[in-house]
């Protein structure tokens, strides 16, 4: 079956504007998401227990349950208790909780694979555990975190699919709108993942520049290499 | 012994640190005079490093007390006798009075020469950048590594990146330093570097504690001798005297054993 390709172009502005609004929903989404991942990953790594266990809690909910579940949760719980957002902002809240919840682990994970040398080197040079884990730590787990971030933001973007049942305007749905018009489904669903594929290796591209050029120092020694 | 008199600068009372039930060092006492070049001895999993370890609490000893010029690490005593124990940050301020040098250097990885020196000064003791640069600009100095200064640590070699970690530990301008092994991830002529450099510091009168397996640097520049095994202080001596005569049978078959003696 040829594509109609006179259709696909005759869309593409609708379709246009409907990306631009996934990716700002998700950029905002993954922002938020990644300070709030720093934050709760550390302090799932130093905080004291009472702050651990309840950060735990959060990334268990947010790995054993739907992500459609958990935007519904967002959507309906946040007018009862007084929040009222619209749907733009309603996503961004949900996108991000979902963002956080990965990025916890991340966070903690990359903490933790730094060499206990460093930290006990801080300790050692009069430092608190939170300067150790700023000045030290910190910057140099953000190198390891950059491709399990990457790995998580492109899940973001694409998450940012299911915002369609809470009446976002996002890709997907623009798309299922169009289609529901037209019943050209071949040709928009075509476009739409074409769409995705371009923000998500355009988000590579950034991602891979950040490891390399930004954050590239080498790692440390360790006793057992030495020239 | 310090010459103008004896103050000691550093008291340690039976200090016993077990992991699970098996004791990593026991009942050990150590004082140190201001001044003093003390150096720790024996073989490996006797108990030297996490002695070392336990005076600036990085392994926070089960009993016993570490007394550093006037006051007590880890905690302090009530005028009723009974033991507080310090708050992370007490603990983080009197660390800063001990500098230690790492066997596995730690130099961080992520900074320059002089950003390793410059980071405790300017973070822990709020100097100026200025203050701090200079100040680290000396120390590489007399680490000879002045021309090194912007290089990150995977850019040196060993003998290098322990000459910094020594500079970084000396910024804090500490009252006693420790040195966990510095030369034994080193080949015989980068380890000559370093304790060269050690050997400048002792003469200074720096107060160290020196846990190593290099019984040349022993016997020319410590003060005092210890000699452990299994997790105990077995004697301590000058080094001429330990090296030539020791009281304990252990020690003799240790230094035999490392044909130090017949």
């Amino acid at each position: 079956m040829p594509l109609d390709l006179d259709f696909m172009i005759r869309i593409f502005p609708e379709l246009f504007r409907a990306l631009i609004l996934t990716v700002q929903i998700s950029f905002l989404a993954l922002l938020f998401g990644i300070v709030l991942g720093i934050l709760l990953g550390s302090l799932r790594v130093i905080g004291p227990r009472y702050i651990q266990i309840p950060i735990q809690w959060l990334v268990n909910y947010i790995r054993g349950t739907p992500q459609l579940v958990q935007f519904l949760i967002v959507y309906f719980a946040l007018p009862r208790i007084g929040i009222v957002l619209n749907e733009y902002w309603t996503g961004v809240v949900a996108l991000t909780v979902i963002a956080a919840g990965y990025e916890v682990e991340i966070v903690r994970a990359a903490i933790e694979s730094i060499d206990k040398g460093q930290k006990e080197a801080a300790l050692a040079v009069g430092m608190s555990e939170v300067k150790a884990l700023r000045l030290v730590l910190l910057p140099q787990a953000m190198r390891r975190m950059i491709p399990a971030l990457t790995n998580e933001l492109s899940n973001v973007i694409k998450a940012s699919a299911l915002l369609s049942v809470i009446a976002v305007n996002e890709l997907t749905k623009v798309g299922n709108k169009i289609i529901y018009e037209t019943f050209y489904f071949f040709e928009v669903l075509i476009e739409v993942a074409v769409l995705y594929l371009i923000v998500i290796g355009v988000l590579g591209w950034i991602s891979s520049y950040f490891e390399n050029k930004v954050f590239a120092y080498g790692e440390a020694i360790t006793a057992t290499e030495v020239r | 012994m310090n010459m103008n008199g004896a103050h000691p600068l550093l008291k340690v009372k039976n200090l016993t640190k077990k992991f699970g039930d098996h004791f990593a060092i026991k009942e050990a006492n150590l004082e140190v005079m201001r001044g003093e070049r003390v150096v720790l001895i024996g073989p490996s999993g006797s108990g030297k490093s996490t002695l070392l370890r336990c005076i600036n609490y990085l392994e926070v000893p089960t009993s016993g007390t570490v007394w550093l010029d006037g006051e007590y690490i880890g905690g302090r005593y009530n005028d009723d006798g009974s033991w507080v124990k310090d708050s992370p940050s007490q603990l983080t301020k009197k660390r800063q009075h001990i500098g230690m040098v790492f066997q596995s250097f730690n130099l961080f990885a992520h900074l320059s020469a002089l950003d390793n020196v410059t980071l405790g000064p300017r973070w822990v003791l709020n100097m100026p950048k200025k203050e701090a640069v200079e100040i680290a600009q000396q120390l590489l100095e007399k680490v000879h590594l002045e021309e090194h200064s912007h290089k990150l640590p995977a850019q040196l070699s060993g003998g290098q990146q322990q000459r910094v970690a020594i500079a970084r530990a000396l910024a804090m301008n500490p009252k006693l330093m420790l040195f966990d092994e510095p030369t034994s991830a080193l080949d015989p002529r980068l380890t000559n570097e370093v304790l060269d450099v050690m050997l400048e510091l002792a003469e200074e009168k720096m107060t160290m504690i020196v846990v190593t397996h290099e019984i040349g640097f022993a016997r020319e520049v410590a003060d005092v001798v210890f000699f452990l095994e299994e997790a105990t202080i077995v004697e301590s001596a000058p080094p001429a005297l330990l090296f030539s005569d020791p009281k304990d049978e252990r020690t003799r078959q240790f230094l035999v054993d490392c044909n130090i003696l017949k």
